[in-house]
């Protein structure tokens, strides 16, 4: 059994504008687990102003961390290669600055050691991502990857801008 | 005859869904989403 603590950070640049997120998927690997099963499941989002992570988990945020997904218990499926996980509070990115993404889990209980989902990454300049492999654990290892994944919700506000006249002859 | 012009400048605010690609698939690896 595995347990996990987690954080990817998200640029700025990636995200591309203020969105509303209710929800993010991880693109699954082939030939793996149809479904996931976690006896607790985590999720929180936070704002960071590094590029690159540091190996201790809450000095990486810069501001308020909000918890957007927590069940005791939870499946997540391999849903055509998509394991979206759905947001219980949506979460307010406003544009600025970078944006993490943190995951715990605990898996101690008694799950079936066939039902992992493996994910895909890619390789990135700076350490995306920095985990350990207990929940609790301050600090973790880092490593240069990010995953493939897609973050779901309203974009901001597009503001467009029109002009008419209204011309009265009398 | 009279002109008169009325001029009005109005600002549509909308919002769309969207999915925001990050990354790409080049290898797997096992977090964040293995189980045992």
């Amino acid at each position: 059994m595995s347990s996990l603590r987690y954080q990817v950070v998200v640029l700025e640049s990636e995200i591309g504008g203020a969105m509303l997120i209710d929800a993010f998927s991880f693109e699954a690997a082939p030939g793996t687990g149809q479904f996931s099963m976690f006896n607790g499941y985590h999720v929180c989002m936070g704002p960071s102003d590094l590029a690159g992570l540091g190996t201790v988990f809450n000095d990486n945020y810069s501001g308020d961390v909000l918890t957007v997904y927590d069940h005791s218990q939870a499946t997540h499926y391999n849903n055509n290669g998509l394991v979206t996980i759905p947001l219980d509070t949506p979460y307010w990115y406003s544009g600025q600055g970078n944006l993490i993404i943190e995951i715990k889990y605990d898996d101690s209980g008694s799950i079936p050691d066939n039902q992992s989902v493996y994910v895909m990454y890619c390789a990135a300049e700076g350490n995306r991502i920095v985990w350990d492999y207990s929940p609790e654990a301050p600090a973790g290892q880092l490593y240069p990857f990010l995953p493939h994944m897609f973050i779901s919700g309203d974009m901001s506000l597009d503001t467009s801008t029109f002009g008419s006249i209204k011309a009265i002859f009398q | 005859m009279r002109l008169t012009g009325i001029v009005a400048l109005l600002t549509v605010l909308t919002a769309h869904a969207a999915d925001v690609e990050i990354g790409s698939s080049q290898f797997s690896y096992l977090v964040p989403l293995c189980g045992p």
